[in-house]
């Protein structure tokens, strides 16, 4: 699964840790995420997209090998 | 919304035993020194039975060590320790199997691998890997 978190928190100017208070994860769990080592829950999926302000398939899509 | 699956705090100690368990530990390898360089001083201890103390000591303060949570605990170290755990089974059953072959490549009595040991090397190999898990997120 690929996802657009970094690009998205860069538009807001946030950094992994303020990501991390806002969806109660640690930053190296925002960190896994967004170089892909991780794929999160649906819960918390939805919590960062409702963050960002945008759909859960704007910041995670499926790529190939899923 | 709440999620009971990832409810990791569920089942945990507070982070404060870690510290309680670590600090069993050394008291339990402080002992051990002092027994060892001091045999004279200890005459009327039962050996055996200090021995029996001292190891389920020491894996009571691993146990409390593994037991209790993270300062951070959320869904990825829960994910992490729910693999780790499967490896840690993995390698206890193995090294049930292969500790009378071992034995028998060095020539000692078969008895195969004790409780205790076994509880140890699994909650030994538990804490390693999820520290190494951990650091390679």
């Amino acid at each position: 699964m690929k996802n657009s978190v970094k690009v998205e928190r860069a538009k807001l100017s946030m950094t992994q840790h303020e990501l991390a208070d806002k969806v109660a994860v640690s930053r190296q769990t925002i960190n896994s995420i967004e170089a892909g080592r991780y794929v999160p829950s649906t819960v918390l999926a939805l919590k960062i997209a409702k963050v960002f302000n945008c759909m859960v398939e704007q910041v995670f899509q499926l790529d190939d090998l899923d | 919304m709440k999620d009971q699956f990832f409810e990791p705090k569920h089942g945990f100690l507070p982070n404060v035993f870690r510290r309680i368990g670590i600090a069993v530990i050394v008291g339990v390898l402080v002992s051990i020194v002092t027994f060892k360089l001091l045999p004279g001083q200890f005459k009327l201890v039962n050996k055996e039975l200090l021995r029996i103390f001292l190891l389920n000591t020491f894996i009571l303060g691993l146990l409390l060590v593994v037991w209790a949570r993270d300062k951070v605990e959320d869904e990825m170290t829960f994910a992490i320790r729910f693999k780790v755990l499967g490896m840690t089974m993995i390698n206890g059953v193995l090294l049930l199997l292969i500790a009378p072959i071992i034995q028998l490549l060095f020539k000692e009595p078969v008895t195969g691998i004790g409780s205790q040991q076994l509880v140890v090397s699994m909650l030994l190999f538990y804490l390693l890997m999820y520290f190494v898990q951990k650091r390679a997120r």
